[in-house]
């Protein structure tokens, strides 16, 4: 998608592109280092390594198509045009965004087919409408579930994830379900500072937490998207929290848990796939961050904030053109159209809330089936 | 011999071109659909070809009689029965097939191909030319479902596998391609079939295009030659002229 | 005629319809025994283990009707009986085929699972060669047993079975009650609700669905026989049926299976509740008394049936105490839930009664099963 529409007071030519993608790049450096420290001491050397290779395979990958991507459209500086294409970047965020069984040759072609058909085919670096990482990681959830190594798997990841016990309850929060949960991970405080395993990027919460504020201290990523993702996120489970009766801690525990914080700092921040004028992005943040809460309460997905960035991509020419005009003088029509489809989104989300239930509270015929067993031990 | 060699060449080029699924973008619901194994493909092209042909005889043996406002319901009453006879036969004595084609035996009926070509050619030729068209037109169409179904097939099971549906499904051949921890299971499903049927059609276009432009170089050529030709015949006149 | 006027369009479409018809039944008429052949030859194989050598026919479209939508097909087995091919939605939504065959003299003689998938070990049970030995010989008036634990399924299959029965014995000409055989298939499922939670001390509190309530008690077990039933209440809906259980329950002491209790007439269902509460806690006793066998060195080799299948482990008792729990395993399926034990299982040691044990939030079904192994291991060392 080309927009030759420039909003005008203009954010981003503060930086130039490659600067940008360069501080973005360290800044994913830092996660994958922190990630296969962390890997190393908590499990073993072994996985500390996988960290790293299956990093090294995906950039690998990404920069192998663009240079064969390059060669076939006859370009004269194959080198020049790859550094800039920044393919890299998808590389590392989609191994960031991935669990640590998944093999090797999944990583390598979820990469390639990412590349090619979620950027190279729009056009390249700039042009493309959804955000490649995302797009590559929906291919590996989607196709490569079998694929994954499940000597790692049973080592790695056969403990329950804050996600999966949450969902076991229906994210209906009284207090007890909250508390139980949370407490059953070590408490917040080792939660902010990673204590179980799920993608290999969602590993702390805090080193996030700093990135973002460094990223945003850099110019690099526009503070409007991810604060208006981060709160809305808050806001709307703590009102839900407080609905069922659970409050501030089901509130922190949905920032704090699944991908909430890596998207909001790495993929929904991305320039080229979310709309262009400020009001725009604001009600992209507000949309993804109701639509992140609605799919993982309501949906069976691991998780809602890759699927929300995917739909949300979706929307964003429309989004642009909802906030079309001039900036300055339909400065007031344009907030009311997005006060509005903000306002509508956020109610249905905090209706989807209210009405969420307990499983074990629902069908007695479940209960049944499986206490009978239980109680009458058979020997048959 | 060069005359043989161009027109043979015309009957690939023109089945690339004017391929019904990829270049005319016809029949794409049940391409999408079926192309999942070269078994699908082929059972469905050679009913698309059964249907295709015979629909195109009767239409244009019926066309001079019909008049134009209802040409439409006889025409779908036509293809309608044809593909009612085949799904009899193949429930008969092809029931593999018919279970794995399923609903899209139903629905060649609204394939587009074919009413299409009924409407565009069969109306208005007569019987040997129809039939030959529609004979064309659903071996390209055959042709493009191998195409897509070989490369679902090999790369979303790695697996190159041929039944006979005749016969119970016994097995013609089948060659393991690529080792099962190295397939791409998408493939199968519809992602891998829009991906597929996206580069194809790239391509198809890539040929029409690089076409295209031999052509309008063969043109320049031809005219850059002709003006030469006739060039060359003025100055000879002249001399000729000159002489006498 | 006019190729434009009306008539001739008419005319012309009419022409071409019939032509349309006529061959479309010609094909008809040549591919429709073959196809008919084609669907009993997929069922020929179901069919043949039912009868060898018999000769079939479909016969569907003689008997199947609107209201009969669970069966897919009936086969008459010439001079042997008939066979059902049936379907239904028992726990898992994607639903399970089955085949029933009977003989003409009116004896269930054949029962086949075709397809399910129903939970592993709970709903798959009504499937195998167990159950299908407790259909066959049953007549085609009565209920199919309900499993315990697999009540949904079990209703499912009751339902489907009824159906054929109810279409057997038109053909027939047997008298057949359909609604009578679904009000027992409640009745015998009624019968398995009952629940009992080991104290640990011989006793058992059960609870069970009465006919107005539900019934509770503590029912004390020895040496696998009934010591003493206290505490029996629930359905005192004043009505007067089934009190005189609340009153003087001396009649079920000594009682080693529910089979020796007398149902008191007019109280059946409360009778049926009260024995399927002395059988669960017979049982109950039963499976903690032989869940564990002793290694000789202080060590139980022991077993329960937990959530996903079944667990084991080896429990070490010094001095009426677990002294430790090894080898715990058998519940790994991957899903998360109740790991916390086989990660670590120190929290059991030093327990002198399974109540001392805390549940696992979310692994009730675990929790009860390592309890239930930690009970044997102490009451087998005594």
């Amino acid at each position: 998608m080309k927009f030759t529409f420039k909003p005008s007071p203009n954010y981003r030519n503060e930086q130039s592109t490659t600067h940008i993608m360069h501080v973005l790049t360290i800044a994913l450096l830092c996660v994958f280092v922190f990630s296969a420290a962390w890997y190393g001491m908590r499990f073993s050397f072994a996985y500390g390594l996988r960290v790293i290779l299956m990093g090294v395979c995906a950039v690998v990958a990404a920069v192998l198509t663009e240079a064969i991507y390059f060669k076939i459209m006859g370009s004269k500086n194959i080198m020049k045009d790859v550094s800039r294409s920044y393919g890299w970047v998808t590389g590392m965020i989609i191994v960031l965004i991935t669990k640590i069984d998944v093999s090797y040759y999944a990583i390598f072609v979820s990469t390639v087919i990412a590349i090619v058909f979620g950027k190279l085919v729009f056009g390249g670096f700039g042009q493309n409408i959804f955000n490649p990482a995302a797009f590559g990681e929906a291919l590996i959830m989607n196709s490569f579930g079998a694929s994954a190594d499940a000597k790692v798997t049973s080592e790695v990841l056969s403990g329950a994830t804050p996600l999966t016990s949450m969902s076991a309850q229906g994210w209906a929060s009284n207090q007890t379900v909250v508390s139980g949960v949370v407490s059953d991970l070590g408490g917040f405080g080792s939660m902010i500072l990673g204590n179980y395993a799920t993608v290999i990027g969602g590993s702390c919460a805090l080193l996030l937490i700093i990135l973002c504020a460094w990223l945003i201290y850099m110019k690099v990523i526009d503070p409007r998207l991810s604060v208006t993702y981060f709160v809305t996120v808050f806001v709307v489970s703590l009102i839900t929290g407080l609905i069922h009766g659970a409050g501030v801690e089901f509130a922190i525990f949905n920032l704090l848990v699944g991908g909430v914080l890596f998207c909001g700092v790495f993929m929904i921040t991305d320039p080229v796939t979310t709309p262009v004028s400020i009001p725009g992005k604001i009600l992209f943040a507000i949309c993804a961050a109701c639509l992140t809460l609605l799919i993982r309460w309501k949906a069976s997905l691991p998780d809602g904030a890759l699927f929300s960035i995917l739909l949300m991509n979706m929307l964003t020419p429309a989004i642009d053109k909802l906030c079309d005009g001039s900036q300055i003088k339909d400065a007031k029509t344009i907030q009311r159209k997005v006060c509005i489809v903000s306002a509508v989104v956020l109610v249905i989300t905090l209706l989807v809330g209210g009405f969420l239930k307990n499983p074990e509270a629902e069908s007695a015929s479940v209960a049944n089936q499986e206490t009978a067993v239980v109680e009458t031990v058979n020997v048959e | 011999m060069s005359e043989k060699k161009t027109k043979k060449q015309g009957f690939f080029s023109k089945m690339l071109t004017d391929n019904p699924v990829f270049g005319l973008y016809l029949g794409i619901c049940s391409t999408l659909a079926i192309s999942t194994s070269i078994n699908n493909a082929l059972g469905m092209g050679a009913g698309v070809i059964f249907v295709l042909v015979l629909s195109n005889v009767v239409v244009s043996l019926i066309a001079p009689i019909t008049p134009d406002d209802i040409h439409i319901p006889v025409y779908i009453v036509v293809i309608a029965t044809l593909v009612t006879i085949l799904q009899m036969f193949l429930n008969a004595y092809a029931v593999d097939l018919y279970t794995a084609l399923g609903a899209f035996l139903s629905l060649i009926v609204v394939n587009c191909i074919i009413l299409g070509r009924a409407e565009a050619y069969a109306c208005n030729h007569n019987v040997k030319d129809s039939a030959k068209d529609g004979l064309m037109m659903g071996l390209s169409y055959t042709l493009s479902l191998l195409v897509m179904s070989l490369i679902r097939q090999v790369l979303g099971t790695g697996v190159l596998e041929l039944t006979n549906p005749f016969a119970g499904s016994a097995v013609i051949f089948s060659i393991r391609l690529i080792p099962e921890q190295f397939i791409i299971p998408m493939f199968t499903g519809e992602t891998g079939a829009f991906f597929t049927f996206a580069v194809l059609a790239a391509l198809i276009a890539l040929y029409k295009n690089k076409l295209a432009e031999a052509e309008a170089a063969a043109e320049k050529a031809a005219k850059v030659a002709a003006a030469k030709a006739k060039a060359a015949q003025l100055a000879k006149e002249k001399a000729a002229k000159e002489a006498a | 005629m006019d190729k434009n006027s009306s008539m001739y369009k008419t005319v012309l479409l009419g022409v071409v319809s019939a032509c349309a018809g006529l061959l479309l039944s010609a094909v008809n008429a040549v591919t429709a025994p073959v196809i008919a052949d084609n669907a009993l030859k997929q069922v020929q194989s179901t069919l043949e283990n039912f009868f060898p050598n018999g000769e079939f026919t479909d016969v569907t479209d003689k008997y199947k009707t609107d209201e009969t939508e669970l069966i897919d097909g009936v086969y008459e087995a010439k001079d042997e009986g008939y066979v059902f091919t049936l379907h239904n939605t028992g726990y898992s939504s994607d639903g399970f085929k089955f085949a029933i065959a009977f003989d003409n003299d009116g004896n269930i003689v054949g029962y086949e699972g075709l397809s399910n998938s129903e939970t592993a070990g709970k709903g798959d049970k009504l499937f195998k060669d167990d159950y299908a030995n407790q259909v066959i010989g049953l007549t085609s008036t009565d209920a199919v047993p309900i499993i315990s634990g697999a009540t949904v399924t079990s209703k499912a299959v009751s339902a489907a079975v009824t159906e054929a029965e109810s279409v057997y014995n038109e053909i027939q000409g047997i008298d057949f009650d359909a609604d009578a055989a679904a009000s027992a298939a409640e009745n015998a499922s009624a019968k398995s609700d009952a629940s009992c939670t080991d104290n640990g001390d011989g006793t058992f509190g059960c609870k069970v669905t009465g006919f107005s309530g539900e019934l509770t008690a503590t029912i004390e077990i020895k040496d696998g026989k009934v010591v003493s039933v206290k505490d029996l209440k629930g359905d005192d809906d004043g009505d007067g049926v089934g009190d005189d259980w609340f009153t003087d329950t001396s009649s079920l002491e000594g009682v080693s299976s529910a089979d020796e209790i007398d149902a008191m007439t007019g109280a059946t269902v409360t009778s049926n509740a009260v024995k399927s509460m002395i059988q669960a806690a017979l049982d109950s006793a039963n499976a903690t008394a032989n869940a564990c066998s002793d290694n000789g060195d202080g060590t139980f080799a022991c077993k329960a049936e937990g959530f996903a299948g079944e667990l084991t482990a080896t429990i070490e008792v010094k001095d009426g105490k677990v002294a430790s729990v090894k080898d715990l395993k058998g519940d790994d399926n991957g899903d998360g839930v109740g790991d916390d034990w086989f990660e670590d299982a120190s929290s059991l040691e030093g327990v002198s009664s399974a109540d001392e044990v805390d549940d696992l939030s979310g692994a009730t079904f675990t929790s009860e099963a390592v309890k239930t192994m930690i009970n044997a291991a102490l009451a087998s060392s005594k």
